[in-house]
């Protein structure tokens, strides 16, 4: 879409900052806002500059030029910078489209891999292939997974960005969902020479959230304690009521973060140094979404971290009323 | 795959099962899928585009309707609004099978009647057959 086609569409429509909100643009990013700020802004120049120069020259003609110039500089002025912020709003704009088509694309196929595999592994079952054969497409079908798990979060990212995450508010039981993960992840986590406890908690009362999205910020914490452990350490977990939340707390004595690279931590893409020299693999969405999906149900998320030492990674929740 | 299905057994038992029509453009997964639920039991009859899946709708009633949005000549959303429009294909129970998942989407198609909405990456094979099992109560 460009968006000098479409700006006086927009005026004409009173669709201003419908539009500019939906492209994930603030108000005074928003080229079709800025050329109405553009409009008022040489209007009063104009005037400004005529009453200026009527004062201090009788000639109306050297009135009429100074207004004249005044007002050819700001617009060409304006036109540079609103066709500036025109090809950043565009590229943002290209570039949550393409994430999402490629997304989208990427998906038909890996579900047919998913399904033949099933396909497979199901007759490999029943005999019909020799033991490796069976190994091997299980190497196949976990690694599918990952790829439409990767697909899934590039996904939730593109929709974080551009405003386009909507979630729902439901009672979930958070103790419930951590037990269950925990228990899945013990092999996991013995194969990485790590023990893992969840601390039991009275009677824990339901929060309110989106139970896939809980899963998975429960699942990514989980994920993240146990890959970047050195081995042999062990992890904790911890949910406790605070006033009108739930504290869900993972400490681990695995790799820490170094002290200046925490700011980042919870952006887009971003990995520590000292995560991309431990763990070849990850995608450095899952606290950027995790971080989203909190705020948004009325939380916090934070961590505290040293380097060689261990991280203690913690969310709240509202608690079901 | 056929080789699982001795043919004279499907016609043994074509007369008890239930008839599912997939309406999908891909025909890698409409063989996929076809094979695993013919495995189980069921009839599937394919259609690989919007239009031709109305088609058979009104011809040959299936028992529940596997439906993906985006398809040739006609999309999900337009199948879907016909069949509702249609009295003689209102009742059969829709369930969308797609890679699509926005809100808007997935409201629409809640909306326009379907008694479900998957997204086929979340889906194994056996949680789908298991899925199309509670929808036709069996």
């Amino acid at each position: 879409m460009c968006y000098t086609e479409n700006m006086f569409g927009f005026i004409k429509d009173g669709h201003v900052f419908g539009e500019c909100k939906r492209s994930g643009l603030g108000l005074w990013e928003c080229p079709p806002f800025l050329f109405i700020v553009m409009g008022f802004i040489n209007i009063c120049a104009m005037l400004g500059s005529y009453f200026l120069a009527s004062r201090y020259t009788d000639e109306p003609m050297v009135a009429a030029l100074v207004v004249v110039s005044v007002s050819v500089l700001i617009l060409v002025i304006g036109n540079f910078i609103i066709s500036g912020f025109n090809k950043i709003a565009e590229a943002n704009l290209l570039k949550s489209e393409f994430i999402s088509i490629v997304s989208h694309q990427l998906r038909s196929p890996l579900s047919i891999f998913k399904w033949t595999m099933d396909i497979l592994i199901k007759e490999s079952e029943g005999q019909k292939f020799n033991r490796d054969d069976g190994m091997y497409l299980n190497i196949l079908k976990e690694n599918t997974e990952r790829m439409i798990q990767l697909v899934s979060l590039l996904l939730e990212a593109n929709r974080i960005e551009s405003n386009r995450l909507v979630l729902a508010r439901n009672p979930i039981p958070l103790y419930k969902i951590t037990e269950d993960m925990v228990n899945s992840v013990i092999w996991y986590a013995k194969a990485y020479n790590v023990e893992i406890e969840l601390h039991p908690l009275l009677s824990p009362p339901d929060i309110i959230g989106d139970m896939d999205r809980v899963k998975m910020v429960v699942q990514n914490l989980i994920d993240n304690a146990i890959r970047y452990s050195r081995g042999k350490g062990k992890i904790d977990v911890y949910i406790k009521s605070e006033g009108r939340f739930l504290k869900w707390e993972i400490h681990d004595d695995g790799v820490g973060i170094p002290r200046e690279q925490q700011k980042f931590i919870f952006q887009k893409f971003f990995r520590s140094d000292n995560a991309v020299k431990h763990q070849t693999q990850g995608s450095g969405l899952g606290l950027f979404i995790a971080k989203a999906v909190v705020e948004e149900l009325g939380g916090e998320i934070g961590f505290k971290s040293e380097i060689d030492t261990g991280s203690t990674f913690w969310f709240t929740l509202p608690i079901k009323p | 795959m056929n080789h699982i299905f001795d043919s004279s057994f499907v016609l043994h038992v074509s007369s008890f099962m239930k008839k599912i029509l997939f309406i999908e453009d891909e025909p890698a997964l409409q063989k996929t899928l076809s094979s695993a639920f013919t495995s189980e039991g069921f009839e599937v009859i394919q259609a690989l585009d919007g239009e031709t899946g109305v088609r058979l709708a009104r011809q040959k009633k299936p028992d529940l309707l596997l439906l993906d949005l985006i398809l040739p000549k006609m999309d999900g959303f337009e199948v879907l609004r016909q069949l509702q429009a249609d009295p003689e294909t209102k009742s059969i129970p829709v369930v969308v099978l797609t890679n699509l998942e926005g809100m808007g989407e997935v409201q629409k198609v809640i909306e326009l009647g379907a008694r479900d909405y998957l997204v086929k990456t979340n889906y194994k094979l056996d949680e789908l057959v298991a899925k199309v099992k509670t929808s036709l109560n069996l």
